[in-house]
């Protein structure tokens, strides 16, 4: 055991000079905050209001239904508010509170001060805030979208759906799916480079690991979805005929690219609960968590098999019996690691003493209820069972027991467990009443509706008659759904009495428990960062919270003055840099208000104000981006935290956190591609008549035109990447940033013409619509480099890039790279492929 | 303990209204049909096996909670972990997925099958029987001979819709340019009710259909019947002039719309607009009048501009088409 650095008493006055850096904003100015734990309340607070909301709009769907023939809600109004129900509780509730979750405890749970880049999470909640009340709101004008969250074609296509609500649904929620691409590369650059020294990812804790897999999914999931999106609404605003089977599309596209995203999504949401439960058995029971490592693999292995279940939603579709078949099994296997979960809980529970808290209720009823729901998984991944229940109430109970059950119970218990590290305690005795209003309102809404879907009743129907005897079962569901409601309630009312967060610590560790974000917190958590040597730190080194609070660990001061956390190694988490982060300010909420804005009055197709808005927003970009790359303050190019260790205050290249931020988003930029790479190969084996003949195709010059031009441009970035490391010669840098960036538009273009000039058009067939989908999302990654190929020879120029390796030209160098490596894919497979077949 | 005594409270209650049979003319649980059959005994497969699985957790939870210490003792380690979470579900999923493959095989029906296309379109069925020397057509009522196969070919006019009729077989889709297939044979003579699985919009709880099985002589039969009508009847003229031929067909007749449903037996079924009302002369009255406030969105334009007694005239024909 090695022990603190430094000895106590630290300098007078070095605590309060760190709290004065990491003082918080006070009163309206709170918006302009960007600290985890501010931004992470807000979240957390926004994503609770949204199930508050989507759970009165479920209390009103059971009126509906709590009667046969009933008149309370018409059908107009009972589709959008079952769309409603399950867009809001899917997109504004379980992901946003997931992350939210990440945003607030990972940070503390690393022993770091602060997430790697705090606006990037402030902005990813400022615009899910805003995107997510215009879009709730759309409600109350009857433009609500209402073809199911799910929004299948043809029934969401311009036809069926003439309205904007459909489009609203598209650019909302595609809008707030990029946001939360954004937290979750935050919050994977966070895990990996930001812990506490010592912590090597086997001392990490269980909930740590599962924010990390849940961002990882969310990196490769959510850019399907985010495709799906842009295929339906360039068919919707301009008639490219993806999903219309008349005209060479094919309406199960949609699905095949809607539940790649949809399935792993329901682990996206359940991994990280599981988590949170892990992290609670293991306090409450008074001891390490049994299964560590079975329980580790089992989360990749979630992680992995849930991207290969997507066909379990379409086992009615009508595939072919072998992909059934595969399916299925994948789909039983995929219970194997929520089983080995579940007894790891028990065995910790076994090996320890329960302590019977609120919290620990919610756990034991979450042990029930994810059981069962996961049983009637079970049942369903048993393809001609699926036949009978397929969108029947059954599989309305089965996902309410894995939701609900899996997630908000967890949740729940979270609530009641953490509420002492930011706040006075809440009351246990409200907590267990709650829970067991909660738990008896949801088997009572929910265990019926099993056998509702068995004796016939399908899903999404606003009524029913009178003479199928559903009556009973449907009142009894409804009654359970008001008890529930009551239990929230109780939950709300007990919040608003007793939780008052305040930064600068709540009741403390109350619970004894084991990791570090119970060490005594304020503003600038935690006053110094400690060596871990185990899992359980607060358990093994009685002393360490009190070694911690005296500042004697690491970085117990702010070297270079301004808001700092320490940097390690991802695999081992040795010490190798301090990076200095931002504070409040107001450039990322001007971006985020811009990008809602670019984004929302685009869909009700105010075009001019829509490009105001983006500009403010590109604006806004360019104006928090521009003090990048600081010099180091004279004399501090390094500095020591502690115990001769020595580490820079500035890094770019690979490994440093900047770089690894790129990498993700380009991995996410890849796997949007793959989806559409996918979209081709699918549409294609739909009909023998789909590729037209090769006579009427673009000719083979325009391509290898454009690939030479690319390949020009990677000539381009090579000698740029040269100047940058030699550091010298900066206008000749400049000029090549933007002849690089020449490059790629002409490539672009020449693709472009090369199918326009043969007089296909995308609004003809699948395949045209397909051809220029490719250049769409070429444009789209061009443009993004381009502003930031000038962004960059605007600051070569400004003189701003002084000295070798610098981040912002070698992190655009290498978005260059995977635009011009896109670009080239594109060719291949939009000439090469329809050559060779 | 008390957590124990809800859930069997609970569980006893699901299980005895689960073997009471609550079946119904929409019910999985009362299968006629050979698909449904083997269905709804691997769903009993499938509850037994679950709930004891429920039951072998809820045991280790309640021990892990409140047993004797050499229990506790045995289900704290990670072998328990490795017997529970691993090997156990490794052998029930196995098992039970082999037999979900053995129901999944198609089973050789050896007879000839019956054709018939039905086509998904906002929110009604069309039905073509395609026999050996006539094509008949007619819409929401859908008669099948006892014993025999019979092949429904589905697709869709307009939306994804889904073909469900719970006592016969499972569903499938109907997707628009795409065909699925979907095989059954009918066990008893009955009447069975089906209805639209996939969301397809406005009164989507709307639509529904019906499927008599009869002897198959009774099919032979009502099929070879003569379908032609009479076009010299009041009622029929009353039809024609009103445009009702523009949408509606009936057989023999200058009426041959393709837009709604074929009229040639409408008086015959039971019910109207996809089971949403009892098949009265009243009822057809006032579905011509005021559709729209029946079923809101149906394509079917109000015909307010006719009278009453043009109305009760318009009805008795259309009920005496049979």
């Amino acid at each position: 055991m090695t022990n603190p650095p430094h000895d106590a008493p630290r300098p007078a006055g070095e605590a309060e000079t760190l709290k004065g850096i990491w003082q918080p904003p006070k009163g309206w100015r709170a918006i302009t905050a960007v600290n985890n734990q501010q931004i992470g309340l807000f979240y957390a607070g926004t994503a609770l209001l949204f199930f508050l909301a989507a759970g009165v709009l479920a209390l009103l769907m059971r009126l509906q239904l709590a009667v046969p023939s009933n008149t309370f809600l018409d059908q107009q109004t009972y589709n959008q508010i079952f769309t409603m129900h399950g867009t809001v509780m899917m997109f504004l509730f379980a992901v946003p509170i997931v992350e939210a979750l990440g945003v607030m405890l990972v940070p503390g749970m690393i022993g770091a001060r602060d997430l790697p880049f705090p606006r990037l999470s402030a902005y990813a909640f400022w615009a899910y805030f805003i995107g997510g009340i215009v879009f709730f709101c759309t409600l109350f004008f009857d433009l609500a979208p209402n073809g199911g969250w799910f929004m299948y074609p043809p029934l969401t296509g311009m036809e069926h759906s003439p309205g904007v609500g459909a489009d609203f649904w598209l650019l909302g929620i595609g809008f707030i799916e990029i946001s939360a691409i954004a937290g979750a590369i935050e919050i994977i650059v966070g895990i990996l480079l930001t812990r506490a020294p010592g912590m090597t990812l086997a001392r990490m804790p269980v909930f740590v690991w599962t924010q990390l897999i849940f961002a990882a999914m969310i990196i490769f999931a959510f850019p399907a979805i985010i495709l799906a999106t842009m295929l339906l609404e360039l068919e919707r605003a301009f008639g490219w005929p993806f999903f219309q089977a008349a005209k060479g599309g094919d309406a199960l596209l949609w699905q095949h690219l809607f539940w790649f995203f949809g399935h792993p999504e329901v682990y996206i949401i359940f991994l990280p609960a599981a988590g949170l439960v892990s992290m609670i058995v293991a306090t409450m029971a008074r001891t390490p968590l049994v299964g560590y490592h079975l329980i580790v693999v089992a989360l990749i292995a979630t992680g992995f098999f849930s991207f290969g279940l997507w066909v379990h939603h379409m086992f009615t579709t009508g595939i072919p019996p072998v992909s059934l078949a595969f399916f299925s099994a994948a789909s039983m296997a995929v219970s194997l690691p929520s089983g080995i979960q579940v007894f790891a809980w028990i065995a910790t529970m076994a090996n320890g003493r329960l302590q019977f808290t609120a919290a620990s209720l919610f756990i034991l009823g979450f042990v029930f209820l994810f059981t069962l729901g996961g049983l009637t998984g079970v049942m369903l991944a048993m393809v001609p069972f699926d036949w009978q229940v397929h969108d029947t109430y059954f599989v309305v109970a089965h996902f309410h027991y894995v939701l609900i059950g899996g997630m908000v119970f967890p949740l729940f218990a979270a609530i009641y467990y953490w509420a002492p590290m930011l706040s006075e305690p809440l009351s246990e005795k409200l907590g267990k009443f709650a829970f067991w209003l909660m738990f008896l309102g949801f088997n009572g809404t929910f265990l019926p509706m099993h056998l509702t879907g068995l004796v016939g009743m399908p899903r999404r129907v606003h009524t029913y008659p009178e003479a199928l005897n559903w009556g009973g079962l449907n009142l009894i569901s409804t009654v359970g759904a008001f008890v529930f409601a009551a239990g929230v309630l109780v939950v709300v009312y007990d919040l608003a009495r007793r939780f008052r967060p305040s930064l600068s610590g709540g009741a403390g560790n109350i619970w004894r428990a084991g990791t570090l974000e119970w060490l005594a917190n304020d503003t600038f958590v935690p006053r110094s960062i400690p060596r871990v040597d185990s899992r359980d730190p607060l358990w093994t080194r009685p002393e360490l919270a009190e070694e911690v609070d005296e500042g004697r660990w690491f970085l117990p001061n702010a070297p270079t003055g301004t808001r700092e956390t320490l940097v390690t190694s991802p695999v081992e988490a040795e010490p190798r840099a301090i990076i200095r982060l931002p504070g409040p300010g107001y450039a990322h909420l001007i971006a985020a208000a811009g990008t809602a804005g670019f984004f929302l009055l685009l869909t009700v197709k105010y075009v001019l104000l829509a490009t105001v808005c983006g500009v403010f927003a590109l604006v806004a970009f360019i104006v928090w981006m521009w003090p990048s790359d600081p010099q180091a303050p004279p004399g501090k190019t390094t500095v020591e935290i502690g115990g001769d260790v020595k580490v820079p205050t500035y890094v770019a290249g690979p490994g440093s956190h900047s770089w690894m931020a790129i990498v993700i988003l380009l991995c996410a930029a890849a796997s949007l591609y793959l989806s559409y790479i996918f979209s081709y190969l699918y549409l294609w084996t739909t009909s023998p008549t789909w590729l037209p003949p090769a006579a009427s195709r673009a000719d083979p010059v325009w391509a290898i035109a454009a690939a030479v031009v690319l390949l020009i441009a990677a000539a381009g970035l090579y000698a740029t990447e040269r100047g940058a490391r030699s550091g010298r010669r900066r206008q000749a840098s400049a000029v090549l940033w933007i002849l690089t960036s020449a490059c790629v538009i002409a490539a672009l273009a020449t693709e472009v013409y090369g199918h326009w000039q043969t007089g296909l058009r995308p609004d003809q067939s699948g395949y045209a619509a397909m051809v220029y989908m490719a250049s769409v999302l070429q444009a789209q990654v061009v443009v993004a480099f381009i502003i930031m190929a000038g962004f960059t020879a605007a600051k070569l120029l400004a003189g701003r890039l002084e000295g070798p390796d610098r981040a912002t030209p070698r992190n655009v160098g290498l978005f260059g790279k995977f635009v011009i490596g896109q670009g080239l894919v594109g060719l291949l497979l939009v000439h090469g492929f329809p050559a060779v077949i | 303990m008390k957590l124990r005594a809800e859930h069997m409270i609970v569980g006893t209650t699901c299980v005895g209204v689960l073997l009471s049979g609550c079946g119904g003319e929409q019910s999985v649980l009362e299968p006629k049909g050979d698909g449904a059959h083997s269905i709804s005994l691997l769903a009993q497969v499938l509850f037994i096996s679950g709930a004891a699985v429920l039951m072998i957790v809820v045991v280790a939870l309640l021990l892990a909670l409140r047993g004797p210490e050499r229990l506790r003792a045995k289900l704290s380690g990670e072998r328990a972990i490795v017997a529970g979470g691993i090997a156990f579900p490794s052998i029930v999923l196995t098992a039970l997925l082999t037999y979900g493959f053995l129901t999944m095989r198609p089973t050789d029906p050896g007879l000839a099958p019956v054709r018939i296309a039905v086509e998904g379109k906002q929110w009604w069925w069309r039905v073509r029987y395609d026999l050996e020397q006539l094509s008949v057509e007619t819409a929401n009522e859908i008669r099948i001979p006892v014993g025999t196969p019979v092949e429904f070919a589905l697709t869709s006019a307009d939306v994804m819709h889904s073909f469900w009729v719970p006592n016969l077989a499972g569903k499938i889709d109907m997707t628009p340019g795409r065909t699925t297939r979907l095989t059954v044979v009918a066990r008893e003579p009955g009447i069975m009710r089906g209805q639209c699985a996939e969301f397809c919009g406005g009164p989507h709880g709307l639509m529904s259909l019906r499927v008599i099985a009869m002897l198959p002589d009774a099919f032979q039969e009502w099929m070879s019947r003569n379908r032609s009508r009479n076009s010299s009847s009041a009622g029929h003229q009353l039809f024609l002039s009103a445009g009702c031929g523009g949408c509606h067909s009936v057989t023999g007749t200058n009426a041959d719309g393709r837009i709604g449903p074929d009229l040639t037996d409408v008086g015959s079924r039971a019910m109207l607009a996809a089971e949403t009302l009892p098949n009265t002369a009243e009822n057809v009255a006032r579905w011509i009048a005021s559709g729209k406030s029946i079923k809101p969105e149906n394509a079917m334009p109000e015909f307010k501009n006719l009278t009453a007694d043009e109305l009760t005239m318009l009805a008795t024909y259309l009920t005496s088409l049979k």
